[in-house]
């Protein structure tokens, strides 16, 4: 027999724990497992008519070079999006918390591009590249400007890389905004009064006590790079000649363009196993230096 | 006396109850839904849908709009358990999926008669079974602009005379001549992939079906040497002169699709290659009577009448799920299909509101737009290249891998040996 207390929590934990239980297995964990299964079936994508074919799937994606090098070169967009859209993020936070007149009408419009939807964004920059810069480059006689970033491949990761990190590091800036607003004015006053310089001060207090909003906010920029697929699939389509094809693009075109649902699967599979990786060492080594108040 | 009284009304009792059991199955309601590809046209799909279910009071049709994942889409409602009993789909998913769905070449096909092209587009090798309605036809090849020809070439002037190589290089020629660049070459991966490339080499250029079958098949065992081919060499040499006289020379590969129409729509190219389904965009900045569609001659023998034909194709179809859905709910879906295909409604609603050539007799329903109107002038004239094989046939990739290598070729970074080798090695990796 249950004592009363105990039934009150059983209660609590019927109340609270179960429902959130149940949805989370049915959205998350059964899925995902559903997801490693079927890296190891070759499927059709409608019927039960699942072929249990081992590893091959996963031998096959790692002696394909286009996969190898569409990991890589996510790699290198994901190193270029995360520092620059960081760097801006910071710079904003900054900017947008000293005593700056009309920083509040500054802070939403300066979000504006993070609610723009990532498939609008990419036509609209798009258009950019291809007519915008362009005219701009033929009109004023500049030759590095009067053809299309996209149409070069090292120029097109690059764009790619400017537009992302255009729209993130609007998003980052809010949690850096509040990083920064957290700061207590005493420390900061206090090394003023030490003689530290702006850039000292900056150095030496302020960045070390946001490191729990760095955590955050490579965390995430690192996630949504590795993740990239409607910019990828709107602004570059992968082009030109497919130089700059992300693997989240890649693991689309496979499923839904080749119908090879199973290799599109094991290609998932190892991207959540390098997302995982890299997040929780990253999370791991940047908290360890926080600041504790 | 009483015994057989009792046994008549018996009788009559259970005649009564048969024939109302009877008469409700017939009247049963049947419960469908219809999943389209034709994205765009909500509002209209529903109310052609309305019409259909006030002329059949026994069927409810919900309409599952698709998004930009189509296929994705589609699928999602496999998996859901709540597969669209009629799906308008791409012709090669069709058959991708042929084991989900009806074969309608079966029991009364009396009605197939009024369809008049474009079954061989949902058939595959070796097999009778039909598994779509063809819902339009679509013709592609070069693009013209009325205005500029007439004013360069002359208001006489007659396009099919353009049915050689050389006659096209002096076409072109002239336009240059007068300062108007003579083409623009569309550098989408699945416009030079698809459109330029795989419909055009897996055609009837190669020959019969079986010669086509067999180049195709060549590529998988590795017995066909593309740049040993000469319909391959003929069909990248036309591409080269394309690429000579593309308006975006410079700098081929930042174009848009709108941006391309947009300047043939206004003059300030003389053609492109691409097709009438084009006009939904090119209507915005056209007039009526601005554009047309002309042969793209590949080789120089003006006596080969390929040189005066055109590309087409019955691109999607109407297809019945068996797979989740009930034998009455089949009956109902076949009866939409063929409704949505052949009814005058049906008929409407393609030309009016897609702008499509019907593949089927008695349509009487004027159609805006001229480029389709071309294709139906070269449909009834018998001047279509067949490129049911390779929509059929080929892989559902080719265009996405295939389609960055004519990019690559197109922007000068690539040579015709390796553009071969590369498609050959596709295959091979299959």
């Amino acid at each position: 027999m249950l004592s009363a207390q105990k039934r009150d929590v059983w209660k609590l934990i019927l109340l609270f724990f179960v429902p959130a239980m149940f949805v989370w297995l049915t959205t998350m964990v059964i899925p995902f497992l559903y997801g490693i299964w079927i890296s190891f079936v070759q499927w059709d994508g409608i019927g039960n008519n699942y072929e249990f074919i081992g590893l091959q799937n996963y031998i096959k994606i790692f002696s394909n070079a286009k996969f190898l090098q569409s990991l890589g070169r996510t790699a290198i967009y994901t190193i270029g999006t995360v520092a620059l859209s960081n760097v801006l993020g910071i710079a904003l936070g900054l900017l947008l918390t000293s005593a700056l007149k009309g920083r509040n009408l500054f802070r939403t419009a300066i979000f504006v591009p993070n609610v723009i939807g990532g498939v609008a964004m990419g036509y609209i920059w798009k258009y950019i590249f291809n007519y915008g810069f362009t005219a701009i480059g033929i009109s004023l006689g500049i030759q590095a400007l009067s053809t299309s970033m996209l149409s070069d491949p090292t120029k097109a990761m690059i764009a790619l890389i400017i537009v992302s990190s255009w729209q993130l590091s609007a998003y980052l800036m809010i949690i850096y905004v509040a990083g920064f607003t957290n700061v207590p004015a005493e420390l900061v006053e206090a090394a003023r009064v030490d003689g530290a310089s702006s850039w000292s001060v900056l150095r030496n207090v302020r960045l070390p006590m946001i490191r729990s909003s760095l955590t955050i906010c490579l965390f995430l920029a690192i996630v949504r790079s590795f993740m990239v697929f409607e910019v990828n699939m709107t602004l570059t389509d992968g082009g030109p000649f497919n130089t700059t094809e992300m693997i989240a693009f890649r693991i689309y075109n496979t499923a839904f363009v080749s119908l090879k649902f199973g290799n599109a699967q094991a290609q998932a599979v190892v991207l959540f196993v390098i997302v995982a990786l890299i997040s929780v060492c990253q999370a791991y080594f940047t908290s360890k230096r926080e600041v504790q108040m | 006396m009483l015994k057989k009284l009792a046994a008549l009304l018996m009788a009559a009792a259970m005649l009564l109850t048969m024939t109302a059991a009877g008469a409700e199955s017939a009247q049963a309601p049947v419960t469908i839904s219809f999943y389209s590809t034709q994205a765009g046209v909500d509002d209209e799909t529903i109310a052609l849908l309305d019409e259909f279910m006030a002329q059949h009071p026994g069927i409810t049709v919900n309409y599952y709009p698709c998004g930009d994942d189509q296929l994705a889409a589609w699928l999602a409602l496999y998996s859901a358990g709540t597969a669209p009993t009629v799906s308008l789909l791409d012709v090669g998913q069709i058959l991708n999926y042929s084991d989900y769905m009806y074969n309608f070449n079966q029991s009364d096909t009396e009605w197939m008669s009024h369809v008049l092209s474009g079954w061989e587009f949902c058939q595959k090798e070796g097999s009778d079974a039909i598994y779509g309605i063809p819902s339009s036809y679509q013709g592609f090849a070069l693009l013209y602009n009325k205005d500029l020809v007439a004013q360069v070439h002359g208001e006489d002037f007659d396009v099919s005379t353009v049915n050689t190589v050389d006659k096209l290089v002096a076409f072109f020629d002239a336009f240059e001549a007068a300062g108007i660049p003579a083409t623009v070459v569309f550098s989408a991966d699945w416009a030079l992939g698809s459109h330029y490339l795989g419909c055009q080499l897996f055609s009837e250029w190669l020959g019969d079906k079986e010669t086509q079958r067999s180049i195709l098949k060549g590529l998988y065992t590795g017995e066909t040497k593309l740049i040993e081919n000469e319909h391959f060499n003929n069909l990248m040499d036309v591409f080269d002169i394309l690429k000579q006289y593309n308006i975006n020379d410079a700098d081929p590969l930042a174009d848009t699709q709108e941006g391309d129409l947009e300047m043939l729509a206004t003059g300030k190219t003389a053609t492109m290659f691409q097709g009438d389904w084009n006009w939904l965009q090119i209507q915005t900045f056209a007039d009526r009577d601005e554009l047309a569609i002309m042969p793209l001659p590949l080789t120089n023998d003006e006596t080969d009448p390929r040189n005066s034909m055109i590309l087409g194709s019955c691109p999607k179809a109407y297809c019945v799920d068996t797979y989740q859905s009930t034998p009455e709910q089949q009956a109902a879906g076949v009866e939409l299909a063929k409704w949505l295909a052949l009814s005058d409604e049906g008929k409407e609603f393609m030309v009016t509101q897609i702008g499509s050539t019907l593949p089927f007799d008695e349509v009487n329903v004027v159609n805006e737009n001229p480029l389709a109107v071309s294709t139906q002038e070269y449909l009834n004239a018998g001047k279509i290249l067949d490129i049911s094989t390779f929509l059929c046939e080929a892989p559902s990739d080719f265009w996405l891998i295939i389609g960055p290598y004519m990019q690559a070729y197109l922007a000068g970074q690539m040579d015709r040996a390796t553009l071969a080798s590369e498609i050959e090695a596709y295959f091979q990796d299959i």
